[in-house]
């Protein structure tokens, strides 16, 4: 195990931000934290980055405690904030090799800026760079020194899609090479592409994790979307014990017997009004929709 | 990194160069200090409150507001190695403002001498105003800080004695001065580079904020 967060709780003054979290993230697999703004994600992974000092509970980083063991635990991690962390007065070159040379085996500064495509900004002055760039800056700092462990705090926000792809693919890359990465999110695509497990945080509490499988997994639950309005009785006449709701003008949700395949009638009753089925999601849920009921106030869960 | 801020070697080098010169050349009708000898002690006391105080700690304060603090924290580097970084650099870059003060001062016919009292005395001085500024950029926004540290620099620059004797400044004005590390610095210093005598009360003063200004900044700072 890489990464633990054991009942990990803290408190903003009289506020309780994180409140008994708990998760963990096996060597080489990609933990993303989900959660609203303010739901206590960056907070729990400064804990366990060893910044934050835990009201309760325990937090270890490959085995050892990130405050009490700092000095052992920080050439180990590579951190990537928010935002910002780096000097503007400084170039992209300079920053680099700064903070490569905190490190006792870091990889070539060139290579780091190559990794995060910054390699032709190396000249440029960090404050004239875009917000974009300085998210690839940022990355290029928390790879410099090898880690095991990776902290992301929302990577893929304000690059243009080709970045962020880039750096999925060295996320991925990474994961191959054993090293853990804890990414805070609130890009759903982001953790499709290259999460195993999910966390999902609201008010400071885990209101649902696992694995990505066994989260979007729903039995006898189908979302499809057609090109033209179809007649949802068509589908409930042909598969016995289903219900089509409409959710939009050629968008429906069918729930059905578990044992019973429901592709056929879906097909049928879309050909029957003159058109094809756009697109077809059978027996998994979105992230977006566990993500939009995990975080929903226990009350409207109910009512819903 | 320091020698690449303009602001922060207008404080530290150019304001106390340029005071020095100035004082040195110009004969004023008033209760000014106007020779070399007297001024140098000053001008190196005014130098090392703007590199301690306001260099370091609107440096130190923008640091903060950027998030490299928060950053630096997570790297081997560490808060413990990030301190003594900034006050070996620190150290440095006074060497270096002494060296040009002082080759400012022979060149304007400065003939006194350098005793080894200089260096208890930039330590006691690079402590408590080292303290103060990381006091203020730690608890302060960036901005605030910048104008408050600022500020703070102005009304020392005026009340410590380098320039106007204390004793020709209004009563509360000297008051406050004296109340000040600054003034017990110049007196330090001046007995350093052998202008004045050593009197304890400022030895006492100046070493009691040395102490209190790093445990205070120390209490209190926080890194974003």
């Amino acid at each position: 195990m890489a990464v633990l967060a054991d009942n990990l709780s803290f408190d903003y003054r009289a506020v309780r931000a994180v409140d008994g979290v708990s998760f963990t993230a096996m060597r080489g697999s990609c933990l993303a934290l989900f959660g609203p703004n303010g739901a206590g994600k960056t907070t729990t992974l400064e804990m366990l980055q060893g910044y934050r000092r835990p009201v309760g509970g325990m937090a270890r980083v490959m085995g050892m405690d990130p405050l009490g063991e700092a000095s052992r635990v920080r050439p180990l991690i590579g951190v990537m904030l928010q935002e910002g962390g780096t000097y503007p007065s400084l170039k992209v070159a300079e920053t680099v090799r700064l903070f490569a040379s905190y490190y006792h085996d870091p990889i070539q500064a060139g290579e780091a800026m190559r990794i995060a495509k910054v390699d032709h900004l190396g000249e440029r002055r960090v404050r004239s760079l875009s917000g974009g760039e300085k998210q690839r800056v940022s990355f290029a700092l928390a790879l410099v020194g090898r880690p095991q462990v990776l902290f992301l705090d929302e990577p893929g926000a304000g690059l243009d899609p080709e970045s962020r792809a880039g750096v999925w693919a060295e996320i991925s890359r990474l994961k191959e090479g054993g090293t853990t990465v804890l990414l805070a999110t609130h890009m759903f695509e982001e953790a499709e592409a290259v999460a195993d497990g999910v966390a999902i945080m609201s008010a400071g509490a885990l209101v649902a994790k696992g694995s990505l499988d066994s989260l979007t997994a729903a039995p006898g639950h189908a979302e499809f979307t057609t090109d033209v309005p179809i007649d949802p009785s068509e589908i409930e006449r042909m598969l016995s014990g289903s219900a089509v709701t409409s959710v939009g003008a050629t968008q429906y949700v069918l729930d059905f017997p578990e044992r019973s395949d429901p592709i056929p009638a879906i097909h049928s009753a879309c050909a029957k009004a003159g058109g094809r089925v756009l697109a077809l999601r059978s027996g998994r849920r979105s992230l977006e929709d566990v993500y939009l009921a995990a975080i929903r106030p226990s009350g409207a869960r109910e009512a819903g | 990194m320091s020698l690449r801020q303009p602001e922060r070697l207008l404080a530290s080098i150019v304001i106390p160069a340029t005071l020095l010169i100035f004082f040195s050349a110009v004969e004023l009708d008033v209760a000014l200090e106007s020779d070399v000898d007297s001024l140098l002690p000053g001008s190196l006391a005014v130098a090392l409150i703007g590199s301690a105080m306001t260099g370091l700690g609107i440096a130190t304060g923008f640091e903060r507001r950027y998030g490299v603090l928060k950053r630096l924290s997570s790297t081997p580097l560490g808060r413990a190695r990030l301190v003594a970084a900034k006050v070996l650099a620190l150290l440095i870059f006074e060497v270096i403002q002494i060296g040009i003060l002082v080759l400012i001062g022979l060149a304007l016919g400065w003939d006194g001498k350098i005793s080894a009292a200089l260096i208890p005395s930039v330590i006691a001085g690079t402590l408590a105003f080292g303290g103060l500024g990381m006091l203020l950029a730690g608890t302060l926004p960036a901005e605030t800080n910048l104008a408050v540290t600022n500020a703070l620099f102005l009304f020392l620059l005026l009340t410590c004695g380098a320039f106007v004797p204390l004793d020709a400044l209004p009563g509360p004005l000297s008051g406050a001065g004296a109340a000040t590390p600054g003034a017990p610095l110049v007196s330090l210093m001046s007995w350093a580079l052998d202008a004045g005598p050593f009197i304890v009360a400022d030895a006492v003063r100046l070493a009691a904020w040395a102490l209190i200004a790093p445990v205070a900044a120390a209490m209190t700072f926080r890194w974003e």
